[in-house]
């Protein structure tokens, strides 16, 4: 029955059924725990949200929130790709950083976030710890990537003494671009979950950390989960930007390139412009 | 002078090449015509600097640059035949007189399109104008004119010509290219083979 239902509704149409159909289970769920306390179901959680959103403090916490985790989240990528680029460049680094990266790997996060939240407070604990959470990611792809580019073409380089500038951005950086979007794909999430750990514990101003934290001393599981909602929406609505913003520079080129030719027939059409008749005055001499 | 004194090179058991002697000129133009699978991938991986020999040497002049048509087109794919060219350049070609030179050996139509759309043929005329078009004092290739057909096999003879004056030119080919063409030493070197 599913498959003839699909092929009427076609591939979106099926994805909404099976959301509503979890929907329906979950509100079914929380209809039969019968406490809202436990379990509240989708059309709560909708309405606390729409209690929520009207409040200017809704939209300033997810505001603060979102900013904190991605420059966090930046820092992190950025911090890993320099790193995962020097660790290629020379192999002593990469040996030199193994040890650290491992215990960034292997610490639990709740603990790094109890020992930062001691050093340096409650405020930046979310960057720190979405940095933290996301340097080793980006340096294991970056490095990764790097090694993978392809030896031919780094021959190729070789032998005919291409300059560092072009070898970074014709070799490496065109290689690396695949690395890329699947190190922020998959690190953006956990900058988001283990950032909203962070603030639970540190529970800074205007924090999404901090409102579940108070949602629990309420007990207004319903604000939990209106909250929680909210968090994944800008947790997916970050990932998605993240592509695109990788995407963008990937077809610069491309665009550029087409600019060029734009410009270039328009030029051809008023005659010239000063330096193709420069050029044209010269083949005549 | 180019020097290759005593070369030698084997892969585990297999000997490759086996106490070659060449004496070439730093200006002189030489084809190789050897089968495949008979070391001359490798005399080009030594000559380029890519591979170590076992025993003997290479010597080039002081400040001898070498370019290369490998065996594989070997272009930046998601680059276009212009920029597959600039990027090797130092100082770049203006892009009117990369234009006009690429144009005599491939359509005008295809200077815009990324490597990874070209056709075979091509890639290869593309990775030879690389090679010659790089300023270099010699320049290496490895069968540039397989998969050719006649007229852009006697473009690409024309430009290597037009390029390669004053320069060292040692090209591996099992086409038949006709002297007029191509003028050069036509190597036949017995060494290949020998450790068979």
């Amino acid at each position: 029955m599913i498959s003839i239902i699909s092929h009427k509704l076609g591939e979106k149409g099926k994805k909404a059924l099976i959301v509503l159909f979890w929907l329906a289970v979950w509100q079914g769920a929380s209809w039969l725990t019968a406490n809202s306390l436990v379990l509240v179901g989708p059309l709560e959680m909708a309405a606390a949200l729409g209690r929520l959103a009207v409040t200017g403090g809704f939209w300033q916490t997810l505001g603060v929130t979102f900013l904190k985790i991605l420059a966090g989240f930046f820092t992190g990528f950025l911090a890993g790709f320099l790193l995962g680029s020097l660790s290629f460049a020379c192999p002593a680094a990469e040996e030199l950083a193994a040890p650290p990266l491992a215990v960034l790997r292997a610490v639990p996060m709740a603990s790094f976030v109890i020992l930062l939240l001691i050093w340096a407070g409650s405020r930046y604990l979310s960057v720190m710890i979405s940095a933290i959470v996301v340097l080793p990611v980006v340096y294991t792809q970056i490095l990764s990537g790097l090694k993978n580019t392809d030896p031919k073409l780094r021959e190729t380089a070789k032998v005919f003494r291409m300059g560092t500038a072009a070898k970074i951005r014709y070799l490496y950086l065109q290689s690396l671009i695949p690395w890329i979007l699947t190190a922020g794909q998959a690190s953006i999430g956990m900058a988001w979950k283990s950032g909203i750990a962070a603030e639970i514990i540190g529970t800074p101003d205007w924090s999404v950390g901090g409102a579940l934290y108070l949602a629990k001393i309420y007990l207004s599981t319903d604000e939990l989960f209106a909250w929680t909602f909210a968090a994944v929406c800008l947790s997916a609505l970050s990932e998605r930007l993240f592509a695109w913003v990788i995407r963008q520079s990937m077809d610069r080129r491309g665009r550029r390139d087409a600019a060029k030719k734009r410009g270039k027939t328009r030029l051809t059409g008023n005659g010239g412009t000063e330096d193709s008749k420069g050029k044209g005055n010269h083949d005549t001499d | 002078m180019i020097r290759i004194e005593h070369l030698g090179k084997a892969y585990g058991e297999k000997k490759v090449l086996a106490d070659l002697n060449l004496c070439l000129s730093g200006t002189g133009h030489y084809y190789l015509k050897a089968p495949s699978g008979s070391g001359k991938t490798t005399l080009f991986r030594i000559l380029s600097g890519l591979e170590a020999a076992d025993s003997g040497s290479v010597k080039f002049p002081p400040g001898f640059r070498l370019t290369m048509v490998f065996q594989e087109d070997r272009l930046f794919e998601r680059f276009t035949p212009l920029e597959n060219v600039w990027m090797m350049q130092k100082e770049r070609t203006p892009e009117a007189v990369l234009r006009k030179e690429l144009g005599k050996i491939l359509p005008a139509d295809c200077l815009d399109k990324p490597a990874a759309a070209l056709s075979g043929g091509m890639k290869r005329r593309t990775a030879a104008a690389r090679a010659l078009l790089t300023p270099s004092e010699g320049v290496l290739m490895d069968e540039p004119f397989a998969g050719l057909d006649q007229e852009s096999l006697g473009r690409l003879c024309r430009f290597i010509r037009e390029k390669t004056e004053n320069r060292f030119l040692f090209v591996s080919t099992h086409t038949d290219i006709p002297e007029a063409e191509l003028p050069g030493e036509v190597l036949t070197l017995p060494f290949y083979g020998i450790a068979r």
